[in-house]
């Protein structure tokens, strides 16, 4: 034992980092997505239907995935009572989208789309879209918690779509998020620590800075392909 | 230690040097390369409490930083550089703050890797980063060293040094900024 004291203390440290970074990983919740559960498929199934959706009719919960309707496109637009602005990008069959109030309700969600089918949900599961989209619409209905509204989104084009911004100011991480409407309207929050706090103004014409108690933060344009939750 | 060493010695403290170090080198560019080419996450489990991450994160780094003070003046009486009469256990209490202090420092640099990643900018980011590379680096190092018996005499107060001071300035850019910004709290 005494005689490999030295590289036991090492093999204890590299065992303690390995786990740890296995833990990470393993509950990275980055680390789960684009592959919706059997529930969230199930709950599209029924909902679907219910929202404002389009003449095609959602396709059977069938397990044959479609290639996608739409290669590429970002989505932008608000609920049927305005209580959430929801911004979508798909890329390939994948998708990520931010729901977001300005006020105190924020996810951002990651998914798939099959044939014209989306469906997205956030880390924790308590948020989803499902929704149906072609390159000029998508529709569908948008839950937080236990509600849900019906909403309906645009097919956009820059500087309308999603952006995120990411920066540490003072050791704590500050995760904005702006969804800019094809009006001009812009509706963010920053995820400052633990806390929601407003998000500040993005500017439509240089949409790629902002900046976060006086801290510059680089903002980049999120697309279908781009992971929202972890890595 | 002696002042002539016969060649055969000689070779083999060459030899631990450059394994020793090389190994070191080979470990702190790693942890730089991971921590760059790794994506940032923003992810990573907090403790229960504390505040926050950060504020977990500088607590353990101050713990660790405390053993590492208990490494610099066990070293020292070990050395002979304090005159006191070393107690028979000075060397037992070497090894464990070490190790306590190690494993403490790990769930923090765990946590700046995976979820923070290698930073360039600002100044106190890259000099915290080239730190805390250095610091694994050089305990590895160290622990070799350690496993062999023919290191030369330098080599174990040099390296034990480079750790504690990489240490030191990993707890001055991170914990002690974190607390004269924010304040002292759990």
């Amino acid at each position: 034992m005494r005689r490999f004291a030295p590289l036991l203390t090492l093999l204890a440290v590299f065992v303690l980092g390995g786990a740890l970074i296995g833990l990470n990983a393993l509950g990275d919740p980055g680390n789960k997505n684009g592959q919706p559960s059997p529930a969230a498929d199930a709950v599209g199934a029924t909902v679907a239907p219910a929202a404002a959706a389009p003449t095609s009719a959602p396709a059977p919960a069938a397990a044959t995935p479609a290639p996608p309707a739409v290669a590429q496109k970002a989505y932008a637009g608000r609920s049927s009572g305005n209580e959430v602005t929801v911004a979508i990008a798909v890329k390939d069959g994948r998708a990520v989208g931010y729901i977001c109030d300005g006020k105190h309700v924020e996810a951002w969600l990651q998914g798939t789309v099959r044939g014209s089918d989306l469906a997205l949900k956030s880390a924790d599961g308590a948020s989803t879209i499902l929704a149906t989209l072609d390159e000029a619409k998508s529709l569908g209905t948008v839950a937080v918690g236990k509600k849900q509204w019906p909403f309906a989104a645009k097919g956009v084009s820059a500087p309308s779509g999603l952006y995120e911004g990411r920066v540490s100011v003072k050791g704590v991480l500050n995760r904005i998020g702006w969804i800019v409407l094809p009006d001009g309207t812009q509706t963010g929050l920053n995820k400052q620590g633990a806390a929601l706090v407003p998000a500040p103004v993005l500017d439509p014409a240089h949409p790629e800075s902002a900046t976060v108690d006086g801290a510059p933060v680089t903002v980049r344009t999120i697309g279908g392909g781009d992971v929202v939750i972890a890595s | 230690m002696n002042a002539a060493p016969h060649p055969a010695g000689s070779a083999a403290r060459t030899t631990t040097v450059v394994l020793a170090f090389g190994v070191g080198t080979l470990v702190a560019v790693g942890l730089g390369v991971y921590g760059r080419v790794h994506d940032a996450s923003f992810f990573a489990f907090n403790l229960a409490g504390f505040s926050s991450g950060a504020a977990a994160k500088a607590w353990l780094a101050s713990v660790a930083f405390l053993f590492g003070l208990v490494q610099l003046f066990s070293a020292l009486v070990m050395y002979g550089r304090i005159k006191i009469a070393a107690p028979r256990w000075i060397d037992t209490l070497h090894r464990w703050s070490g190790r306590i202090a190690v494993l403490v420092t790990v769930p923090v640099a765990v946590h700046c890797l995976y979820a923070l990643g290698f930073e360039a900018d600002p100044l106190r980011g890259l000099v915290h980063s080239v730190a805390g590379c250095f610091f694994y680096g050089a305990f590895v190092a160290k622990m070799l060293v350690l496993q062999r018996h023919e290191a030369p005499g330098w080599a174990l107060p040099v390296l034990g040094g480079a750790v504690f001071t990489a240490l030191t300035v990993l707890w001055l850019t991170a914990a002690g900024w974190f607390f004269t910004t924010s304040g002292i709290h759990l």
